[in-house]
């Protein structure tokens, strides 16, 4: 039992010495002798580099003196160490051997059973979602996503379509999006998550209600961090995915690596299409004219198709005296996306109805390394420019059939007036940390992030609409500072944070009498948190976490649209007190490895910002306070590398706390939320039919998707049989990837939706039935030695 | 050994979970669990959404009414309307669907039909046969027609629809928001509020009332005429349907609130009052005008609604100190339930009723001397019981939720 217990990390050192520099090279190992690829190995906490496919590693030009080598490993024990590099003897052998340490990833839920390396985390509730296992796939982000216990995503339809994001209970805006550590907030929907294919992403990174500093963004729930890659390889990653409803994905990535790790250069692009026109069963047919019910049919979506493009061009210096890195990189979004019906009513079908956007980015971002020190930053500064496209004279009905409205008659498909509406965001955003690493069992971190917006907007079509026509802002600063302890045996964790929170905005809105009215809020609020993670033996891990969060109001929730919604300057945040408790098991035996993981969570907020109508007006108001009690429990299990089982199941119950609405006790003060899933879970099986020697490789998966029926409404009113319910979901897909060349030739078949279910995220909102896909990707890398 | 046992384990589940839970199609059914006997309410709950329920129950006068495991779910705020035996439940904002309810012969309310529109349905009325139901789009901003439905209430099928501005003056750039559709005789009449066309809902044209006429059943895209009263301001509330009501000898009156709690701005400088159009009369009656502000020491209407005779049953507005659009909301509890003589010009307080905040779009249900209303104060909400002859409350059922939108017999 329990054979491998201990994994040998042997580094070999051939020194060789030119003057004042020499060079480091070596081998990381496991206890079979097999080489570790893609270990991560760092030198005076500021070159990096990973091992190759064998394991070796190098670093060359290095100067005569001590040295701090670390490497690291996911799932061992992270090996610090002085290397002394003399000018008399140029050879040295030096063989470690490192306890296999799952406190290493302290609290990391391996989603995958990947081998890839991935960032040493700490102590906090996160998900690490690695791609590996899936980039040869037709998923895209968000479907990876979902597979996470405690995470729940709604979509309106196929590809392109909104969606609603729930992390451990909640959703929305109250959850912050991240891509490489830089907030997502308001780039538009061309660069929202489930544009991005699979294998254009390294890892992604699920922070469950508590957030380290240096995501800086006001995440009441928790935040998603998307890391797009490393920079310690050259690579040539280009896929093409062509399937059902016309669906079209292309995706090329590359990255150049100067010979001496000095200088990269890397290019990231995709194009999405597709026509979803997918079937709709029994959809009410209207006539026309009277907008009498006419019947139900079935029939293929018409008006939905979406195309994205962006293209990202990226490059920098690396392992300079100046910077350890320091890079520019430019991206340019767009997308174009029709709309068969409006998000929440499928009664109202469109012909023409569509949105544009467009994005653009430029940012540059700077890390440093000295002695105790290291510095981060970036700058990010954009435009992103949307279109609502509701010009079309015609009406349609689900049979396809229209009729060109009178020439008096203003209405447009979705709007009372025909509209083609413009808004222009101009966003900023820059982020400076710091850490200072006292000793081996202190640091100390700081991180000032800003995020400021500023839009306006103008109708080119409907002179009525007023909305943005004079430019509202609104920033968010965040000042952290963190404390982390690690003690000694490396089996005990602490982390502490404060944040500072400031909100200012200026908004201007028109009054009834046309008069432009400015209003300057402004908001300030201190949040905390701490991490403790604990491992008692190597099996076994505990943590905990708190975070006391903030979500601050949208502009036109504290300042209304300048029409309809008024403004309501005492608005306040929504706050959450988000609470997490786990325990991680790690269990090997001979040749099976199995991994369980249970969280418990609970978040205690309030304040939440609720519209409240007033005659035909109305206003945003903190209004309702909702508890999440929940747990989520996963585990994996693999045998021999070949057969892989995974499950996951996540069961929360969310109440409204809110004991008065409107001076009413309020019914339904401790009844469960309505119209959010609370049991829901993940099945995967995989098994590798053929390996040979690791050249060739076809494997297949079965994943099964599971979420109960929920209300629409509360659960307690209203008579069983005539409330409104979204049912339960049972879906099936099965993935099969072949791939060859050891990775370099990769081709799958995908079937989603096996049994051809009728779905729905959302009340009467109809998701695509069965779709077949298929993906060919040719990857090809080399790590410079 | 164990974790192979774990492994079979959760392969058998997987299994199982595979082969089962094919949830059976539950049809939908136009026939609801709601018993259609006693009175029908629609009930507005708290909590989140408010989703509003049609709800059923004998005796209202003790207990509570609430839509715990009853009702019959409504998506979004609804106008509710009732047309003899049946209960229109029209949506608003994104939902443009509109349905009808009534008894399905086996003492089950059922769903009779459905139909569409394009911009919300916001004024409702009924033909004189009651075989008609009249609902109005009303466009927030522009010039655009608003669109007469006129809906079959057997079949809930929209048989015409007639587009009509009521009014407009383009160089001014103000729009008609009509307050009524009450139809006597071959006559329509729309009373209407003059509001600027960008759609802020301001009134600059407050101090005058105006009914549009039409001829009926043959409605044209034109009113007849527009007769205009200086006497008191535009006629009518937003979102209530009963500016002008009809009383048992034919004779019309309208009511005019003026107040900036109930959305004028700028408020009018007129008295509110009550103007009438004689029975027969296609002309506000010049000898006729019960002066509100006058008769209640400074108060103003803002909801009536007729109970026979000569009688309407009324909410004064005490003061107007509640902000813009205040009356629509829960911050000032100054309305006073009386009984109005509209005849007689006399003003009743109703006993035991106290202040409170409503706003009303159904009319009353008025049976053997009685009319049902919705009470609802600071904290608590109750039905009411207002014998008329006697201008008495009595204390009846909770409401348990925000409020009834409106009483029904189905």
């Amino acid at each position: 039992m329990n054979i491998i217990k201990h994994i040998a990390l042997v580094i070999l050192f051939s020194i060789s010495v030119i003057n004042s520099h020499g060079q480091i090279k070596g081998k990381v190992v496991d206890v079979f002798g097999n080489g570790l690829p893609s270990s991560l190995i760092k030198l005076n906490d500021s070159v990096t580099t990973i091992t190759d496919t064998n394991g070796f590693f190098q670093f060359s030009n290095v100067p005569i003196g001590t040295h701090q080598l670390e490497a690291s490993y996911l799932g061992y024990h992270t090996y610090e160490g002085e290397i002394i590099l003399n000018s008399t003897a140029n050879t040295e052998v030096v063989s470690i051997t490192l306890k296999e340490n799952s406190v290493a990833i302290k609290g990391v839920t391996i989603i995958s059973n990947s081998n890839e390396e991935v960032k040493r985390e700490k102590g906090y509730a996160v998900d690490i979602i690695t791609t590996k296992e899936v980039q040869n796939l037709t998923s895209d982000l968000n479907q990876v996503i979902k597979s996470t216990p405690g995470i729940n995503i709604r979509e309106s339809g196929g590809l392109g379509s909104g969606f609603k994001l729930s992390l451990n209970g909640l959703s929305g805006n109250q959850v912050r999006y991240f891509i490489d550590g830089v907030p997502m907030e308001n780039f538009g929907s061309s660069l929202s998550l489930n544009n991005f294919p699979v294998n254009q992403i390294e890892r992604i990174e699920v922070y469950k209600g508590v957030v380290p500093i240096s995501l800086g963004a006001d995440a009441l729930g928790g935040a998603i961090n998307i890391i797009s890659g490393l920079r310690n390889k050259s690579f040539v990653d280009v896929s093409y995915s062509f399937g059902s409803f016309n669906t079209h994905r292309v995706s090329v990535t590359a990255q150049h690596l100067n010979k001496k790790k000095t200088a990269f250069i890397k290019v990231m692009s995709f194009l999405n299409h597709s026509d979803n026109n997918y079937l709709m069963r029994g959809v009410p047919v209207y006539d026309l004219k009277l907008g009498n019910k006419i019947e139900n049919i079935d029939i293929r979506r018409f008006n939905d198709s979406y195309t994205s493009t962006m293209v990202a061009i990226e490059g920098g210096i690396l392992n300079k005296k100046l910077a350890d890195e320091w890079s520019f990189k430019i991206t340019q979004a767009n997308n174009k996306n029709y709309f068969q019906h409006p998000n929440n009513n499928i009664l109202r079908p469109f012909g023409n109805f569509h949105n544009r956007n467009n994005a653009t980015f430029f940012s540059t971002a700077y890390s440093k390394s000295f002695r105790k020190f290291t510095a981060k930053a970036f700058i990010s500064a954009g435009l992103i420019t949307s279109q609502v496209i509701d010009t079309s004279t015609f009406k349609y009905n689900w049979a396809g059939d229209y009729i060109r409205r009178d020439q008096d008659d203003p209405k447009g498909e979705l709007f009372a007036r025909r509209s083609l509406f413009e808004l222009n965001d101009q966003v900023l955003r820059n982020q400076v940390q710091l850490q200072y690493k006292v000793n081996r069992n202190n640091s100390i971190d700081l991180s000032w992030s800003q995020n400021y917006l500023k839009r306006d907007g103008h109708d080119k079509v409907d002179p009525l609409n007023r909305s943005f026509s004079i430019p509202n802002s609104i920033g968010k600063n965040i000042l952290g500072l963190s404390y982390t302890y690690t003690n000694t045996s490396e089996n005990l964790e602490f982390i502490g944070f404060i944040k500072q929170y400031l909100y200012t905005g200026s908004i201007t809105t028109f009054d009834t009498d046309n008069k432009a009215n400015t209003t300057q809020p402004v908001i300030s609020d201190k949040g905390f948190g701490g991490v403790v993670s604990y491992k008692p033996s190597k099996n076994i891990t505990f943590k905990g976490s708190y975070e006391k969060a903030y979500r601050y109001p949208e502009g036109y929730e504290i300042l209304g649209d300048g029409i309809y919604v008024n403004p309501n300057p005492n608005l306040a945040p929504e706050v959450s007190n988000n609470y997490n408790l786990g325990a991680r098991l790690h269990h090997q035996c001979k040749k099976f490895e199995v991994n369980e993981e249970v969280k418990i969570f609970y978040r205690n907020s309030g304040n939440f910002i609720r519209f409240n109508p007033i005659g035909p007006f109305g206003a945003y108001e903190n209004v309702t306070n909702v508890n999440t009690a929940g747990i989520e429990a996963d585990i994996s299990i693999s045998y021999n590398n070949r057969i892989s089982f995974k499950a996951n199941g996540t069961f929360q119950n969310i109440t409204d706390q809110t004991k008065e609405d409107e001076g009413f006790v309020n019914t339904n003060y401790l009844s469960r939320l309505p119209n959010i899933p609370y049991l829901f879970g993940n099945v995967r099986f995989g098994i590798n039919l053929i390996k040979s020697s690791n050249k060739k490789k076809l494997t297949s998966y079965w994943s099964t998707y599971f979420v109960k029926d929920y209300f629409l409404t509360w659960e307690n009113s209203g008579n069983l049989q005539d409330k409104n319910i979204i049912p339960s979901q049972l879906v099936h897909s099965l993935d099969i990837e072949y791939s060859m060349k050891n990775g370099k030739y990769n081709a799958s078949l995908s079937v989603s939706n096996l049994t051809n279910e009728l779905i729905y995220d959302n009340f009467n909102i109809q998701n695509p039935g069965r779709a077949i896909y298929t993906k060919l990707r040719y990857f090809i890398s080399k790590t410079n030695n | 050994m164990k974790n192979l046992k774990k492994i079979t384990l959760l392969s058998t589940i997987f299994i199982a979970g595979l082969s089962s839970c094919k949830d059976d199609d539950t049809k939908p059914s136009n026939i609801s669990a709601q018993s259609s006997a006693g009175y029908t309410m629609a009930l507005k709950t708290t909590g989140g959404v408010e989703t509003e329920y049609i709800v059923s129950k004998e005796n209202i006068m003790s207990g509570e009414v609430s839509a715990a495991g009853t009702g019959i779910e409504q998506t979004g705020w609804r106008f509710y309307y009732p047309v003899g035996n049946t209960l229109f439940a029209s949506g608003y904002s994104d939902d443009n669907q509109c349905a009808g309810y009534a008894d399905n012969g086996n003492g089950l309310i059922a769903k009779k039909g459905e139909f569409i529109f394009e911009n919300s349905l916001e004024m409702f009325g009924v033909s004189d046969d009651e075989q008609t139901f009249l609902a109005i789009e009303i466009p927030r901003n522009g010039f655009a027609n608003k669109r007469l439905h006129f809906i079959d209430v057997n079949t809930i099928n929209v048989r015409k629809i007639v587009g009509t501005k009521i009014f407009q003056n383009l160089t001014d750039s103000i729009v008609a928001w009509p307050t009524a559709l009450e139809v006597r005789g071959d006559k329509l009449f729309i009373p209407f509020q003059k509001l600027d066309a960008l759609g802020n809902f301001t009134t600059p044209k407050a101090d005058s009332a105006f009914v549009a006429i039409y001829d009926y059943p043959n409605v044209g895209t034109e009113p007849i005429k527009i007769i205009v009263d200086g006497r008191t301001s535009n006629i009518g509330v937003n979102g209530s349907t009963t500016g002008l009501i009809e009383t048992d000898n034919g004779d019309l009156y309208s009511y005019s609130c003026g107040t900036e709690m109930a959305g004028f701005a700028p408020k009018s400088v007129k008295p509110s009052g009550i103007l009438k159009i004689a029975s027969g009369s296609t002309e506000f009656d010049g000898s006729y005008f019960f002066n509100i502000t006058a008769t209640t020491n400074g108060g103003s209407i803002f909801w009536f609604d007729h109970i026979g005779g000569n009688k309407a049953i009324a909410r004064i507005l005490q003061d107007d100190n509640g902000g813009a659009w205040g009356a629509f909301g829960r911050s000032s509890f100054n309305q006073k339930l009386v009984i109005l003589d509209l005849a007689g010009q006399t003003v009743t307080e109703v006993a035991n009723v106290p202040l409170h905040a409503k706003r009303q779009s159904s009319p009353v249900l008025v049976e053997n001397g009685k009319v049902f209303v919705s009470i609802e104060t600071a904290t608590e909400a109750y039905i009411y019981e207002i014998d008329i002859n006697s201008a008495t409350g009595t204390k009846g059922a909770q409401i348990i939720g925000k409020t009834i939108k409106g009483f029904y017999r189905l």
